[in-house]
């Protein structure tokens, strides 16, 4: 499509560019055409008929015509002398040059080409311009018609007139301006024939061929309700010469009514206006007529043109200065010198330059606010770089970048440090795994690839090797960026140096199993103590009863059934002893915590077996209240034995300490919630003060002088251990204390 | 040797060792009763021939070493023989200074039991003998009037007749008439005699008073 259009384009070009070729190979016949001008060059109507009779020429094809203006001056210079000297002028002039048509503007500048200078152009056309009505009908009743045609000046004044009433309605009287050349004489007295058709109705004021300063004093004083009509002045009464114009200037400054004048070369100069005739369409009219004679016309068979509309023109200075609306003119009328306010003539200059002016108000403003606001930005950024930085330093932390692509690491000081590398070390991943130990370079690995994945954002522990020898323990946390320009991941993260943390937390973890250890050794000192005692009985009744049946053997006879009911008897026990060596040996198990379902009943009847083989329980009475149907619990036997054991010895101990030595311990179990059971160890103690309650269960509070408070501390861990509580109260009741734990169900414990 | 009536006494918490116990002493023809508790001991009329009592340290209640307490309080010549699972040596010393015959470490082996027993009933048989004796002096000494006892404390811390008349205030023969009278009742046959029965009597019989 865009081809084919252009293609049209390049065609009509071409063919633009042929007929160019084409007018420019045939030659324009040559024409030379006499232009007569009745005054001087200066003459306002001449200059613009000159303009209209030259652009008429030049805008035809037809002929390449030369024009020769001559100006007769013949208002300023009226005797016969200058007539024939101007004929004489023409006749020498052009004697050799062949004149081929002839303009004569204004009918004096005819009557010269038609009287004196008959015989300078013989035979030659002529084309009359400017000329009334009555002078182009004469002229075509006359025998010169032959020779001649021409463009009537058709000044409608009755128009006028119609107009100027039409704008000052109550108009009485008219004042008529003429001047004393034959021009002048002649328009003065085609005005005064038109108003002759309102003889009655308006008053003629004349002030025809009277001196200038008669005139202007005269227009000063007009009655009310008058208009001044302004033919022409050349020459005024006193024979002054004027440019028209130029003396309606003057009138038009000294009248107290409007002043109307007929041509197009008075509007600016005090005419109010109406249809004006334009000098320059005569000339034009003129012209076109000349080129239809050059093209072989006769002029006879031409007939007088102007019957040409003239434009409505009206000057808007004067319709102010008299007060009339601009909606009485007739429709399509132009307005000229629309003298605009400072603020209709510069409306959009002002709006522009306020537009302006507010736009660059509004531009600086926030150029200045944006300048401020950036300022701020990078004070606090600034500001948060030194705290971060500080933060960062104080902390003793590092910072790093990793880019997954390349491996390269970016990495601060304070990580360099933390690595044991130097400052100006060439730093990558695979180098930075070369640091950490082999153990934890898995974890490394994997850490990076899932915060990278955005699946981690925990911190990492590891250990880096450093040049000296020494191990360092360190804690990384990264978190991974896009960045948006280069549409990749980034890693950045923060290392700190936990050494001395993961250190304290390995002494401490050492120091609770060491106490754990030592405070289990002694609790089973005293169980092993209580199981030695236990032991005994059996070994001591089978002793006895085989020593008892030996005997019995060396009698003669020997009591068979006695020796039989020693033997079963031995057996029993041995069985029993055997049951014992078993407890005791799972006792010194020092393995982890081992759960299996649990009858808690069952722990605490054993218990308090060992409790009451005690030498401490002796004077002191143990009560099981045990709640049947309990339900099963998830734990380790031997652990929870020892809790139980811990809290009887511990209330046995209070009870001791407060001289209460023959009272009663109570164990008591039941069910706490739906997930739970609950033991309870109730002694007569003196009870727990305050003080105390909240520390009872940490380790080396003891209320006893010989106690290393780890009995409870222990009791705490365990049951911890095994996701219960334990807690310490006053019994209501009574004096005493009470220790109660729960432990999960093994339904409370899946849940 | 063993009197016929003599009786042992086993007070242990432990079921089978009480009766592996009673069951070797009656392997060695000796009387037994057996006792859970020292309570249920002490609930028992005592036992007026020779006895002795086995007695188990540690037990519920009352302990061995608290029943020999009570049993010391209430005068009893009954011989106690401490057995225990593991025995410690503070508590040993104490048993045997309250008076224990035996502090035996379970298992015991049966001849050691044996024989503390025989030795427990032998010295309870002493002791009770000793403690007849004393009371059959006792009875001789309170058959003494007044006057007869002053002048049996002055003979037996070796002063002369005419002496004990001067501190006494009397005359010579009145005094030789009641020294005869004090032989006489306390059944004493020599000066020797008389003073053997009044150290056995407790009565102070030094002589620092004649100097």
């Amino acid at each position: 499509m865009m081809q084919i259009q252009r293609g049209g384009f390049a065609a009509m070009w071409l063919i633009l560019l042929l007929v160019q070729l084409l007018s420019a190979a045939e030659p324009r016949e040559k024409k030379n055409v006499l232009v007569l001008y009745s005054e001087e060059k200066a003459h306002p109507g001449h200059e613009l008929t000159d303009r209209g009779i030259q652009e008429a020429f030049r805008s035809n094809k037809l002929f390449d015509v030369r024009l020769y203006p001559e100006y007769l001056d013949l208002s300023r210079f009226r005797g016969t002398a200058h007539l024939l000297t101007v004929a004489d002028y023409l006749h020498r002039k052009y004697a050799e040059l062949k004149i081929d048509a002839i303009i004569a503007v204004y009918p004096a500048a005819v009557d010269v080409l038609l009287g004196e200078t008959q015989e300078a152009f013989p035979g030659v056309p002529i084309v009359a311009c400017a000329v009334s009505r009555s002078y182009a009908e004469n002229l075509d009743n006359s025998t010169s018609r032959a020779l001649i045609t021409g463009v009537v000046m058709a000044e409608d004044i009755a128009g006028l007139l119609d107009t100027a009433l039409r704008l000052r309605p109550n108009t009485k009287s008219v004042a008529l301006i003429a001047g004393t050349t034959p021009n002048d004489a002649h328009s003065g007295q085609v005005f005064r024939e038109a108003l002759n058709h309102y003889a009655g109705k308006l008053e003629l004021i004349d002030l025809a061929k009277l001196p200038m300063a008669h005139i202007l004093a005269r227009v000063g004083s007009l009655p009310m309700d008058s208009i001044v009509l302004y033919s022409a002045i050349l020459e005024d009464g006193e024979g002054r010469g004027f440019v028209p114009r130029e003396a309606l200037s003057l009138i038009s400054q000294a009248s107290n009514a409007p002043v109307f004048g007929i041509y197009d070369t008075y509007m600016g100069y005090g005419i109010v206006g109406g249809t004006l005739v334009s000098f320059e369409r005569q000339g034009v009219e003129a012209a076109t007529l000349a080129l239809r004679i050059l093209g072989g016309e006769s002029p006879a068979s031409i007939p007088f043109a102007g019957d040409q509309t003239y434009p409505s023109l009206y000057d808007w200075r004067e319709l102010k200065r008299w007060n009339i609306s601009e909606t009485v003119l007739p429709p399509g009328s132009e307005i000229l010198y629309r003298q605009m306010s400072f603020w209709e003539k510069y409306k959009w200059v002002i709006i522009g330059l306020v537009a302006l002016v507010v736009i660059e108000t509004t531009l600086l403003f926030s150029l200045v606010t944006n300048l401020l606001l950036r300022r701020k930005a990078e004070r606090s950024l600034i500001e948060s770089e030194e705290l971060m930085r500080l933060a960062v330093s104080s902390a003793g932390a590092g910072l790093w970048s990793l880019e997954p692509g390349t491996g390269s690491i970016w990495a601060s000081d304070e990580t360099r440090a933390l690595l044991g590398i130097a400052l100006n070390e060439e730093l990558n991943f695979e180098r930075f795994l070369t640091l950490v130990l082999s153990e934890d370079r898995e974890t490394v690995s994997r850490a990076v690839e899932q915060t990278l994945q955005g699946k981690q954002d925990s911190p990492i522990e590891y250990r880096v090797g450093l040049p000296d020898g020494t191990v360092r323990w360190i804690a990384s946390r990264g978190r991974s960026q896009k960045l948006p320009a280069r549409e990749s991941i980034r890693l950045m993260g923060v290392s700190v140096d936990i050494t001395q943390r993961k250190q304290a937390t390995l002494e401490a973890q050492k120091h609770r199993d060491d106490l754990a250890r030592i405070s289990r050794l002694a609790s089973l000192g005293e169980l092993s103590a209580a199981l030695a005692h236990q032991i005994n009985q059996p070994l001591t009744a089978i002793l006895s009863n085989a020593q008892a049946a030996a005997r019995c053997l060396s009698k003669r006879p020997p009591d068979l059934d006695e020796i039989g009911e020693t033997l079963s008897d031995i057996i029993g026990d041995d069985k029993r002893a055997s049951d014992i060596i078993r407890r005791l040996r799972t006792l010194f198990r020092t393995g982890a915590v081992d759960f299996n379902p649990v009858d808690l009943n069952q722990v605490i009847r054993e218990a308090a077996g060992f409790a009451r083989d005690s030498e401490k329980l002796h004077r002191v009475s143990l009560v099981l209240d045990l709640e049947e149907g309990l339900p099963t619990v998830e734990g380790d036997v031997l652990h929870l034995e020892q809790v139980i054991f811990n809290l009887v010895t511990n209330g046995i101990e209070a009870m001791e300490g407060s001289g209460t030595e023959h009272g009663e311990i109570r164990i008591s179990t039941e069910r706490y919630d739906e997930d739970s059971a609950k033991v309870s160890v109730q002694d007569g103690g003196p009870g727990i003060d305050e003080m105390t309650q909240n520390q009872i269960f940490q380790a080396f509070r003891s209320t006893k002088p010989e106690g290393m408070g780890m009995g409870l501390s222990i009791c705490r861990t365990i049951i911890e251990a095994h996701g219960g509580r334990i807690w310490a109260e006053n019994c209501l009741d009574r004096s005493g204390a009470r220790f109660s734990f729960t432990i999960p169900t093994r339904k409370g414990r899946e849940r | 040797m063993t009197d016929s009536d003599a009786l042992v006494f086993v007070v242990d918490d432990d079921d089978s060792v009480r009766k592996a116990l009673a069951r070797l002493m009656r392997s060695v023809g000796l009387n037994v009763e057996t006792f859970g508790s020292a309570n249920e001991y002490l609930a028992r009329e005592p036992h007026p021939g020779p006895a002795c009592v086995i007695l188990d340290v540690r037990m519920p209640g009352l302990s061995g070493l608290d029943l020999q307490k009570e049993l010391a309080a209430s005068g009893s010549t009954l011989s106690v023989i401490f057995m225990t699972g593991h025995g410690t040596v503070p508590m040993s010393v104490q048993a045997m200074k309250a008076g224990a015959m035996e502090f035996l470490e379970k298992p015991i082996d049966d001849q050691t039991l044996i024989d503390a027993v025989h030795e427990a009933l032998k010295k309870n048989q002493q002791a009770r003998q000793k403690k007849a004796e004393l009371k059959e002096i006792h009875e001789r000494v309170n058959s003494l009037t007044s006057r007869e006892r002053e002048v049996f404390g002055l003979i037996v811390s070796g002063k002369l007749n005419k002496q004990i008349a001067f501190e006494l205030g009397t005359s010579e023969k009145t005094v030789k008439a009641q020294r005869a009278q004090v032989m006489k009742k306390m059944h004493a046959d020599s000066l020797a005699d008389l003073v053997r029965l009044a150290i056995k009597a407790g009565i102070n019989t030094t002589v620092d008073q004649a100097l």
